[in-house]
């Protein structure tokens, strides 16, 4: 029932899009990392009451993955930002 | 004979009457009636019996408060189960019937509930069929014909529903005079606008009012509004519709009564449609429900909401008694019992809690002669199936005993509730307001505005200014800037909407006087309030539930505040101290039928997915199967042949002659770009970069935890282009999978990945005889040393350009054909008419699974689960051990992976060669211990197997790859099936045939 | 042996030219099938002037939004992915001719992926909106619009075609009986016709020395409306 703001196609329903989940988990080298951070980058995600980075994918649309900042408790929307880049600073 | 209805006043066609039945009963009325008003001018206010004592209960609202009278309508598929008898517009031929009685309305066995009530309170199922754990089955018959009201009908409904999605700048929910005003507004601002009202017509509390609008009737007014925006085309006012669910983002959901005010059969159109409307803006005029007073007695039909008596007599012409007291704490009951003595009721008492009443509307009261008793309350009621009598007694305690009055109705008012189920459930928090002794929306949750009584706004003029108000800014908020209409002059409401009110929530009393009911609906006492006190079910939402409050289709609307206060009162906090529970969706109960709209179809339930070649599968007598949404055929059982036989013949047909398998669901992903080798190597565990162009290669892919997800051929068609085959039920997941990598991970990668699943058709031909066959239709030279095992080419097919793919998933010599999809079916008739020579054998998606279990192939997804690695496949030929990195590298070296106990996929073999071991069975030791049973592992497959004559399964068994000849059981529902463990594969391992 | 060669659209089996003498004035939704529409798919980092040169028709920058000029159309699909449409049997053309303008581009022939639908009539609107998610008010969208959502339970591509308003509904070639349906019964209650289908055109190898020049003209027959011109129209929807 959200309205996901695609960067490319505005305003969709939420049908069309997938949620990937916890945004900016960075996959670790696989060459050095511990079996504890991999296990880490595979397995632990956050579960915050409140502001969350999070990847969103348009699936039934422009198929373009992208980030949102949403706050889980009422999914007050914050940021919509490029897949590439970072959390901006005043969305938390 | 309608001997309530008074011959002029309100708006109903007298000239025309309907006919309906109540019970069996044949009783008239007429349009403009609701079944409630012409049950009432009937004089019937029995009409039903309550959920849990089986008490008489009669009609206490006008519209969708009510909490007694919920009926059964309609007969067949197409019963209703709790209608509300106030919201049921009257039509020629209605079909009515009371619920929760037996056998009669009159004489209900179930009333014994009601004689036995000290013994069922509050949580008593709870209590009661606790122990022992074994007798619930025995309870559960009697809970269950005990349980839920209303009875479902049990024949499909013949009914068609719609839904659909609507978007809008400004929503209105409710055109009463705030809502009416807040459309006006907003639609002449040029914006978008839905207004949707639950009623027949506009206008809300104006219809059931004796009032003027710049000189027009009040009952007239709404329809001067309703031209205006019927005339603009960015509005859509929606009437017998009713909002019920407010989600995120302002989504909001609605159910417009299309049809159910018609005879059936009447009208084409869907019963009712479903709306799901996004709106930038929510003017929120949903109007208030007068709360009713919690008194002994309270129950007794006969007592009614002050303001229901009063629409009844203004709108509706009906007298709802002929003697009445009001009982009320505050003003407006006071122009209720006006309006009601105007409409011929003898009114002879008003009751009121306040010590002394005063202001204008009182001293029209006592002008008419009508007795005031204030600093009073009702203490009880007498009668058994109508009300007959009220004992009033004076709040002082040292006062005299109670006054008998005699009467058949009592209107009651305990102030008024907003109606603030949608904006709570929007998120947007409820405040306490202390002078109306109610919950009033607090700050907006989102972009929504309350208005008129909804906000707590009384007064007509007062709601009229707030509507426009609310219009004007919810319209700018959008972007739209208009003026707010002016608010129209009114005459004959003088009220300035102040309600005077004095809180008067219960009055302790002792059991003998009566029941003192908050939920009528739910059948909840003042004493069950007590009870969950005592017992430590203080949080408000824990209290709901222990006691029912506000559950079932009332939702709170008569129960909610009253229940709280006496929580409140009971625990001695303030009322805000305590809370409210959320309201949730929905306001009113939904039908299935409007939310599943015309996906009731069986047909469009889920889209179904065919291939080219269906209709040939359809003609030749395919059994289909589910695989996704896909339609695949499973055999093609012949005139006489069981499944399991044509399966057998199909899997024999392969291996002997030819047999030709419509391949076309696979997934294909075409993949190209300059990184596209280079991508293919991170993505499969095995090697790609090294394939030749011409060439196939058969991949694994895992997760990046090392389980294997999905495999498949891919053929490179170009340096820098591949085509990828998936599973069918992994096409789409695995096009996702590529781009979440190359678009999240990978940026640097240039590759671009283009679904072609459906633009090919493709045809595995396998056998012996199979390349007799393809050649016959090709030029190309497809010879063993020209065309080796693993070899792809362009090539006309019987004149047809497409691709061939020496590639089997078979183990038999075979051939993949790939033909633009709109030739498949000329592609797949001609091979069979070229085969017939051969004895070419249409097979199934069973026989395909036989054949490759006969020769240990994998079914991602069926051999594995997500928790299985290429290792414990037993392939761990495919994971290179030279890439510096793909997905799945890392997590095969997790301590996990690497347990040496792990489930590992072995063959295995019943002892007797003719059982088919069930796929899903455990795999426990041999011998087989005393339970509990090891588990030690499961059968992932199990087929019969014509070419190696017995049965054959495979299965994911810990350790499995140790324990080769080793003797293990199965235990099924009935017996032990003894099994060896394998090697997983079963014919020809050397693989001779598949390079042949 | 001649039937072995008919070229079949997944509609086919529904006889859909067998229906198209209903009366369609009465209609509150008219429906045919435009089948073999040659398609194309385009991706890469693509300078728009590059394909004009070498079809005749630019690419929309502007996401979901069409281009259209020398009988095709360019739809936008994705900041990188756009998928052209043109008569049926272009696509070899097509392709030949963007493969070798574009070097280095991913081009893919996906005609037979899916076929399409032609809706039109007083209530398409109301009909698309039973199943479809987007807002397609005028004033939040319009001809030379196109956008990639769901009707029913389907993925589609949309292309609002003229203001009449005219919309083609690009369906997954499998999926296209379930969506036919699903719009025969959504329209059921209020009238549906189904318009002459085109007739399946011969299968011939286009001449490429015809190209870059004008494409077949596309005529759709049902409608009998041209194309819209290559004009793109401001997104008119208030920013939100």
């Amino acid at each position: 029932m959200m309205l996901i703001p695609c960067p490319w196609c505005g305003d969709r329903l939420d049908a069309e899009f997938t949620c990937g989940g916890e945004a900016h988990i960075v996959r670790p080298d696989p060459a050095t990392a511990s079996d504890a951070e991999w296990a880490d980058y595979l397995f632990m995600r956050k579960n915050p009451k409140g502001v969350h980075h999070e990847r969103w994918f348009h699936a039934h649309g422009c198929r373009r993955w992208f980030h949102i900042t949403r706050d889980t408790v009422n999914h007050r929307i914050l940021a919509v930002y490029a897949i590439t880049d970072s959390a901006p600073e005043a969305a938390g | 004979m309608q001997s309530w209805r008074n011959s002029t006043g309100g708006i109903i066609d007298r000239s025309r009457h309907l006919s309906f039945t109540f019970d069996g009963k044949r009783l008239s009325g007429h349009p403009g009636d609701t079944l409630a008003s012409a049950l009432l001018a009937n004089g019937i206010h029995l009409v039903g019996r309550s959920f849990k004592y089986h008490r008489p209960r009669g009609i206490v609202g006008s519209g969708v408060e009510e909490p007694n009278a919920l009926v059964r309508l309609g007969k067949g598929g197409s019963v209703e189960p709790n209608a509300r008898a106030t919201t049921t517009e009257l039509f020629d031929g209605l079909v009515a019937s009371s619920q929760n009685r037996w056998p009669s309305l009159a004489f209900d066995v179930g009333a014994l509930n009601s004689v036995a009530s000290g013994l069922i309170p509050a949580g008593f199922y709870y209590k009661t069929f606790m122990w022992p754990a074994k007798a619930w089955t025995f309870y559960e018959r009697f809970i269950r014909r005990a349980a839920g009201l209303g009875q479902a009908p049990e024949e499909p409904d013949p009914d068609v529903y719609e839904k659909r999605y609507a978007h809008c700048d400004v929503l209105v929910v409710g055109a009463g005079p705030a809502g009416l005003q807040a459309a006006r507004a907003a639609a002449r601002s040029g914006a978008r606008v839905i207004v949707a009202d639950e009623q027949a017509v506009p206008g809300g509390s104006l219809l059931g009012e004796h009032v003027t609008l710049d000189g027009v009737a009040g009952q007239e007014w709404p329809d001067s509004v309703r031209a205006e925006l019927e005339s603009m085309s960015d509005v859509t006012l929606l009437t017998r519709t009713t909002v019920v669910g407010y989600y995120n983002h302002n989504f909001l959901v609605a159910v417009e009564r299309v049809t159910d005010h018609l005879p059936a059969g009447e009208s084409a159109l869907p019963r009712q449609r479903l709306w799901k409307i996004r709106a930038r803006h929510v003017v929120l005029a949903t109007g208030a429900i007068e709360r009713p007073l919690v008194f002994p007695g309270n129950d007794l039909p006969g007592v009614m909401l002050a303001s229901a008596v009063r629409a009844f007599a203004n709108r509706w012409g009906v007298r709802c008694g002929a003697r009445a007291v009001v009982f009320t704490n505050n003003d407006s009951a006071y122009r209720s019992a006006i309006d009601a003595a105007d409409c011929g009721i003898h009114v002879t008492t008003i009751v009121d809690c306040r010590a002394a009443p005063r202001g204008r509307l009182v001293e029209e009261a006592h002008s008419r002669g009508i007795d005031m008793m204030a600093g009073s309350a009702i203490a009880g009621v007498e009668g058994r199936k109508r009300v007959r009598g009220v004992a009033i007694s004076s709040l002082d305690e040292s006062a005299p005993a109670a006054l008998r009055k005699e009467c058949d109705l009592v209107m009651m008012s305990g102030g008024w509730n907003p109606t603030v189920h949608l904006a709570s459930q929007s998120g947007t928090r409820l405040a306490w307001d202390e002078s109306l002794a109610t919950f009033v929306p607090g700050d907006a949750a989102t972009h929504q505005t309350s208005a008129g009584a909804a906000a707590g706004t009384f007064g007509l003029v007062e709601c009229l200014r707030s509507g426009a108000l609310a219009g004007t800014e919810a319209a700018a908020r959008t972007g739209f800037d208009g003026e707010a209409p002016a608010v129209p002059e009114v005459e004959g409401d003088t009220g300035d909407g102040a309600l005077d009110l004095e809180a008067f929530w219960h009055r302790p009393a002792s059991p003998r006087d009566g029941k003192a009911f908050h939920d009528l609906q739910n059948d909840v006492t003042t004493a069950d309030v007590a009870l969950a006190t005592r017992e430590n079910y203080v949080s408000v939402e824990h209290f709901k539930r222990y006691t029912t409050t506000g559950m079932g289709t009332d939702q709170g609307k008569t129960s909610g505040v009253n229940g709280l206060a006496i929580l409140a009162s009971l625990r001695g906090e303030a009322i805000p101290a305590v809370g409210h529970t959320t309201y949730r969706p929905f306001y009113t109960p939904v039908t299935i039928g409007a939310l599943a709209g015309i996906e009731t179809n069986g047909d469009l339930y889920d889209p179904v997915r065919k291939t080219p070649m269906h209709t040939w599968h359809e003609k030749n007598g395919a059994h289909f199967e589910d695989v996704g949404q896909w339609k695949r055929p499973y055999c093609y059982p012949r005139a006489g042949e069981t499944v399991d036989e044509a399966v057998q013949r199909e899997t024999l047909a392969a291996r002997t002659s030819i047999g030709i398998l419509d391949a076309s669901t696979l997934g294909k992903i075409d993949i190209q770009g300059a990184d596209a080798a280079e991508f293919l190597d991170r993505i499969y565990t095995n090697m790609f970069s090294t394939l030749k162009v011409g060439r196939c290669r058969y991949g694994l892919m895992c997760r990046d935890d090392g389980m294997v997800f999905d495999d498949g051929v891919t053929a490179r068609i170009a340096e820098n282009r591949f085509l990828m085959s998936t599973t069918t039920g992994g096409a789409s997941t695995v096009l996702n999978w590529l781009e979440e990598w190359l678009q999240t991970e990978w940026t640097d990668l240039e590759v671009y990945c283009t679904s072609v699943t459906t633009h090919w058709a493709a045809i595995a031909v396998a056998g012996p005889k199979s390349r007799a066959l393809v050649s016959e239709l090709t030029r190309a030279d497809l010879s063993a040393e020209a065309f080796p095992f693993m070899a792809w080419r362009d090539a006309d097919i019987a004149g047809i350009a497409g691709r061939i793919f020496r590639i089997s998933f078979s183990g038999e010599t075979g051939f993949e054909l790939h033909v633009p999809a709109s030739y498949g079916l000329a592609l797949w008739r001609n091979l069979m008419t070229a085969g017939e020579k051969y004895g070419i054998t249409a097979y199934g998606t069973e026989a395909m699974h036989v054949l490759r279990a006969e020769k240990g192939f994998i079914i991602a997804g069926q051999d594995t689960d997500g928790t299985t690695t290429p290792h414990d496949l037993g392939m761990s030929w495919i994971v290179s051990k030279k890439k510096k990195d793909f997905l799945g590298m890392r997590g095969l070296s997790r301590p996990d992976t690497l347990r040496e106990d792990r489930k590992q996929l072995v063959g295995l073999l019943a002892d007797d060669s003719a059982v088919v071991i069930p796929e899903g069975a455990h795999v426990s030791p041999q011998p087989a211990a005393r339970p509990p049973v090891p588990m030690e592992g499961w059968v992932s497959s199990s087929y019969m197997s014509p070419n190696c004559g017995r049965s054959i399964a495979l299965a994911l068994v810990r350790r499995g790859h140790d324990r080769i000849g080793e003797e293990v059981a199965i235990p099924l529902e009935n017996g032990i099936v003894r099994a060896r463990i394998v090697k997983p594969v079963f014919f020809d391992e050397e693989g001779a045939r598949l390079r042949g | 042996m001649a039937e072995h060669w008919q070229r079949q659209s997944p509609l086919t089996h529904l006889g859909l030219s067998a229906h198209d003498k209903n009366e369609t004035s009465a209609a509150s939704l008219v429906m045919a099938e435009l089948r073999f529409l040659a398609k194309v798919t385009l991706r890469g980092r693509i300078p728009g002037e590059s394909v004009r040169t070498a079809l005749g028709v630019s690419l929309p920058g502007e996401p979901n939004t069409v281009m259209t000029g020398n009988n095709l159309s360019a739809l936008w699909l994705g900041p990188d992915e756009w998928l052209i449409v043109g008569p049926p049997d272009a696509e070899r053309a097509m392709t030949g001719q963007l493969a070798k303008a574009l070097p280095g581009t991913a081009v893919v022939d996906v005609t037979e992926g899916r076929t399409t639908i032609r809706t039109r009539g007083p209530m398409v609107l109301d009909i698309l909106a039973m199943g479809c998610p987007l807002d397609l008010h005028p004033r939040a969208f319009g001809p030379g619009r196109c956008a990639q959502s769901t009707l029913g339970r389907s993925p589609i591509i949309l292309h609002q075609v003229d203001g009449a308003p005219l919309f083609d509904i690009h369906v997954e070639r499998s999926q296209a009986d379930y969506l036919w349906t699903w719009l025969e019964t959504a329209g059921r209650p209020y009238g549906v016709a189904v318009e002459a289908v085109t007739a399946p055109p011969a299968w011939r190898r286009p001449a490429p020395r015809r190209y870059p020049g004008a494409f077949p003209p596309f005529a759709p027959s049902p409608s009998r409306q041209p194309t819209r011109g290559a004009t793109v129209p401001a997104r008119s929807v208030p920013s939100s």
